[in-house]
């Protein structure tokens, strides 16, 4: 059983590019089309792999997003030769696959069954994304999907934390994943200025021993408080995501607390330990 | 013989769009190719449901044995066909 957990990579992807945790910032080479009102609906595969997967145009926008920055997540991880024995993968996700879910089924409430698209209605549950994944990384162990409003990404990694402690796995992706567009921004009644944007997040995370060097979270919970107490007590919503990727850049020393907190009183939190190596 | 080539080639720009091929265009489908396996397009059962949604959206073809789909959809020249023989004038 694995006594600590450690951060070995990550990468994050929105609307301006790719960030991998140790590597350099790549930003969108060719301008993506802006296919309806974000510009992320119209990614491709050549916009985020080299040798992108066969049927990555075949996808929801929740797949491609996931599947995307979850291999960059793991090539920052380690040495492409040797990559991180990854085994299963968590995605925490407010909007889920909300946004397929309208595309598929507005039409066809609105003109009838002739415009169902069966590729469409394949993606109409969030775990497919986390299929595609493992289909393409070859992951054969666990996977889920948590979804607890913003505070969903932190939750996924509170997830992963347990896991990996309770000897479930011993390497996992886990991280956020957001499709959302003016569809979903309405649907979920966010205001039009909200900063919730389609994008992904993903750390590697993989137990190890008391005495390794380098970024730990020490604890991890989630949970349920009235939206009162909640407010009160982590100073408004918020997903932690932004301070956490910042600190985790920077090469933070010492301790960090990432709090996310929704207005309904979901929270998740993450104690982490940075300490330098002896070498 | 015109017709069926005519046909070959809008079939070829629908499913490119409907299938989510990126990088593929009308002329890398050879019509006479298999659509399924790994010596074709390699496309698999999601994609024949597309298809026929195709031929009916399109050409209000219907196909409704399985047995007989699966001779239809083996290549773009046999759905043309299809399409020729049985769409309504």
């Amino acid at each position: 059983m694995a006594l600590e957990v450690f951060i070995r990579g990550g990468a994050k992807v929105d609307g301006r590019g790719v960030k991998r945790l140790h590597g350099a910032f790549r930003p969108w080479e060719d301008p993506i089309p802006e296919a309806s009102d974000h510009r992320l609906e119209g990614i491709r595969g050549k916009d985020l792999f080299d040798e992108p997967p066969a049927r990555f145009g075949r996808m929801d926008l929740l797949s491609k997003l996931t599947l995307g920055c979850a291999f960059h997540a793991l090539s920052d991880a380690g040495d492409p030769a040797s990559p991180p024995p990854v085994e299963g993968i968590i995605l925490g996700s407010w909007a889920g696959c909300l946004m397929t879910d309208l595309n598929y089924y507005l039409p066809v409430c609105d003109k009838g069954i002739s415009e169902a698209g069966p590729s469409l209605f394949s993606y109409t549950l969030p775990n497919v994304a986390l299929g595609e994944v493992c289909k393409e990384l070859g992951l054969t162990g666990p996977n889920t999907v948590v979804s607890m409003g913003r505070a969903s990404a932190v939750a996924a990694l509170v997830t992963a934390f347990h896991w990996i402690r309770s000897g479930r796995a011993e390497c996992l992706l886990a991280g956020g994943a957001e499709a959302v567009d003016g569809k979903v921004r309405k649907y979920l009644r966010l205001p039009m200025d909200s900063d919730v944007e389609s994008g992904a997040f993903f750390l590697v995370l993989e137990g190890g021993g008391s005495t390794d060097p380098g970024i730990r979270i020490a604890s991890a919970a989630a949970g349920f408080q009235s939206r009162k107490q909640a407010r009160l007590r982590q100073g408004g919503a918020g997903s932690g995501i932004d301070e956490l990727w910042r600190s985790l850049e920077s090469g933070f020393q010492g301790r960090l607390e990432v709090n996310a907190v929704t207005d309904e009183g979901f929270t998740a939190g993450l104690t982490l330990i940075s300490e330098l190596s002896d070498g | 013989m015109d017709e069926i080539r005519k046909i070959e080639e809008e079939l070829k720009k629908l499913m490119i769009e409907a299938l989510g091929f990126e990088d593929l265009v009308p002329e890398d489908i050879d019509p006479e190719k298999p659509l399924f396996g790994d010596t074709g397009l390699g496309l698999d059962s999601v994609d024949a449901l597309e298809l026929v949604m195709i031929m009916d959206k399109h050409y209000g073809v219907l196909i409704e044995d399985p047995e007989e789909g699966k001779r239809v959809l083996s290549c773009v020249r046999t759905m043309a066909e299809f399409v020729v023989e049985n769409r309504k004038s």
